[in-house]
């Protein structure tokens, strides 16, 4: 499974329209098996709906997002987990676990020992 | 000065607060301005957020306090050119900087803001405060008189349009001509204008030339322009809509009004991609995409021999369908509370919304004119309801029960046989032709005005 998150830092961005990072990570039930940053240069946000489908990608997890946008993206066949809060790490650990909502709002400081996740880099 | 004369200078009334007192005074001004105002500390949480930024955002204070401010703003600038961080780097203030955030409904609000830093009287820095302005209405009506829509305008929940905007992001970055069908006051011109407008092609000219109306002997003309002295009264040469539109798109409304003799000139433009000006002897090559619009079932003209099989098989190359707007009702409350929205801005008014029998009323009407149809309607109840909820009194009397009970004492009496059946047979025309009323003037061979004065006479609603 691929899950696209469009990231600021460590945090995931504030808006899908607007980020510069997406994210996208090859997750199995183990954890993340493998993933690929891609820099964003342009600011039109149809580029990012096609950059995820040609991604082959199955999940978007973002913080805020236009409903038209995400409207379209639920109209490719991607599932969207929108106007989340936290860190990159902790959101995606809570998505494998199958505890991912929208509207989730993790505090920034949950630590590595509230959602261990095992990460490519642990392998 | 002001003192002296009676009249308390801005200070005055500080000095006679205390600590609490003087917190309580800012707090009530602060609540009053109709700009959202927020203040940071130095770790950007949010530690003071007004009215105005609750009604802007759609975030309560509670929510609010505490959190960064990136996490309740969404905006365009938080990753790169974030005020309160450049404020507190350099210690300048930031003024009017064009920005949009995210509220928590998913509109995009177009803002302008302002910062500046925060320090106690000792120097201390304690943060940042920074004020926004939200830019919708300007932003609104400026959009209006350019006709600058997005697809993010086109207001559609229902399967038939999921599946559109499925296909937008590869139809809006291809050259493909593009052919839309739809009937009347669907949003085709919306569409259109959206495709030019997302597309690599948005910033050249978006030329329209309506079909319809343009007489089959000056189609040429019109359409690929003329040199000085092709005919008796070229006195000098003339551009064609297809110059005009080098560059950018030709949308071509109403295509299925084209008559045979023109659409042969059509289909030479859209093979070659080459046209010759009248008068002249030097092809010229068309940068042009075509959009073309329809409220005719283009394919049915083609089987009658009405249309080119060849022309058509060259416009409808990516093809969209919107249905009519009886058939996707579930878009109706979306699109109620989008022409709401609207209108208040427009209009200056807060209205909040319809009441249940008047979404009642509306979901069950035909809407034989579509989302124009619904727009004047809501337009009309606008002129009508100040405030609060629009209710069914504010309807037009032939969608209001309340009048037609109101009214069913002064009617005139049942009509004539012969007057009724030709009321039912102007009514099945009109139906027929979608309440377009040209066309139905044209089936009953009378005029538009003959068809006016008999609809008046017979109170048949003039749908737009």
């Amino acid at each position: 499974m691929r899950v696209a998150i469009p990231r600021m830092g460590e945090t995931v961005a504030p808006c899908f329209e607007y980020c510069a990072t997406m994210a996208i990570f090859d997750v199995a039930e183990s954890g993340v098996v493998d993933q690929v940053d891609f820099p964003l240069q342009s600011r039109e946000p149809f580029d990012r709906v096609r950059l995820l489908r040609d991604q082959e990608v199955d999940t978007v997890i973002c913080g805020g997002i236009q409903a038209f946008y995400e409207d379209l993206l639920k109209a490719s066949g991607l599932q969207v987990i929108s106007w989340v809060e936290g860190t990159v790490d902790d959101l995606l650990a809570l998505f494998i676990r199958g505890e991912l909502v929208a509207g989730t709002e993790l505090p920034l400081d949950c630590g590595p020992d509230f959602f261990p996740m095992k990460r490519m880099t642990e392998h | 000065m002001s003192e002296k004369r009676g009249i308390p200078s801005p200070q005055a009334p500080l000095r006679v607060l205390d600590q609490a007192g003087e917190a309580q005074f800012f707090e009530t001004v602060l609540r009053c301005v109709a700009d959202g105002v927020f203040t940071v500390d130095t770790e950007w949480r949010i530690t003071s957020f007004n009215r105005a930024a609750e009604r802007i955002t759609g975030v309560p204070v509670e929510k609010a306090i505490g959190k960064r401010c990136s996490e309740v703003f969404h905006s365009d600038l938080c990753e790169h050119a974030c005020p309160i961080r450049e404020t507190l780097d350099t210690g300048s203030e930031v003024i009017d900087r064009a920005a949009r955030i995210l509220n928590r409904q998913g509109g995009s609000v177009p803002i302008s803001v302002s910062s500046a830093i925060l320090r106690s009287e000792d120097g201390t820095l304690l943060g940042a405060v920074e004020t926004f302005r939200d830019l919708s209405t300007l932003e609104q009506l400026r959009r209006e008189i350019k006709s600058q829509w997005t697809f993010e305008d086109i207001i559609g929940k229902s399967e038939a349009f999921q599946k559109i905007f499925a296909i937008l992001p590869d139809i809006a970055d291809s050259e493909s001509t593009v052919l839309i069908e739809g009937p009347s006051g669907s949003g085709k011109e919306l569409i259109a204008r959206a495709t030019h407008n997302l597309s690599p092609r948005k910033k050249g000219p978006y030329v329209v030339v309506n079909c319809g109306t343009l007489p089959p002997n000056l189609f040429e003309s019109e359409l690929f322009g003329y040199l000085k002295g092709a005919f008796t009264d070229a006195k000098k040469d003339k551009p064609g809509r297809i110059t005009l539109a080098e560059g950018g798109t030709l949308f071509l409304d109403e295509i299925g009004d084209l008559p045979p003799e023109t659409q042969v000139k059509l289909l030479r433009l859209l093979q070659e991609r080459e046209y010759h000006p009248l008068g002249s002897v030097d092809t010229h090559k068309a940068d042009v995409r075509v959009v073309a619009a329809t409220n005719r079932d283009l394919s049915s003209l083609v089987s009658q021999g009405k249309f080119r099989d060849d022309l058509y098989f060259r416009l409808a190359v990516v093809r969209l369908s919107i249905p009519p707007l009886s058939d996707r009702r579930q878009d109706i409350p979306f699109l109620i509370d989008h022409f709401i929205q609207r209108f208040n801005r427009r209009r200056g008014k807060r209205i909040q919304g319809v009441t249940p029998a008047v979404m009642e009323v509306l979901m069950r009407h035909p809407l034989p004119g579509n989302v124009r149809e619904l727009e004047n309607i809501i337009e009309y109840c606008f002129v009508l309801c100040r405030n609060g909820f629009i209710d069914v009194r504010h309807l037009p009397d032939d969608l209001n029960p309340e009048a037609e009970t109101a009214e069913a004492p002064v009617s005139p009496g049942p009509m004539a046989p012969l007057q009724e059946s030709e009321a039912d047979t102007i009514r099945r025309i009109l139906a027929s032709n979608e309440g377009n009323r040209a066309r139905t003037a044209e089936d009953l061979r009378i005029s538009r005005t003959t068809l006016w004065r008999k609809m008046k006479k017979h109170g048949i609603a003039f749908h737009p």
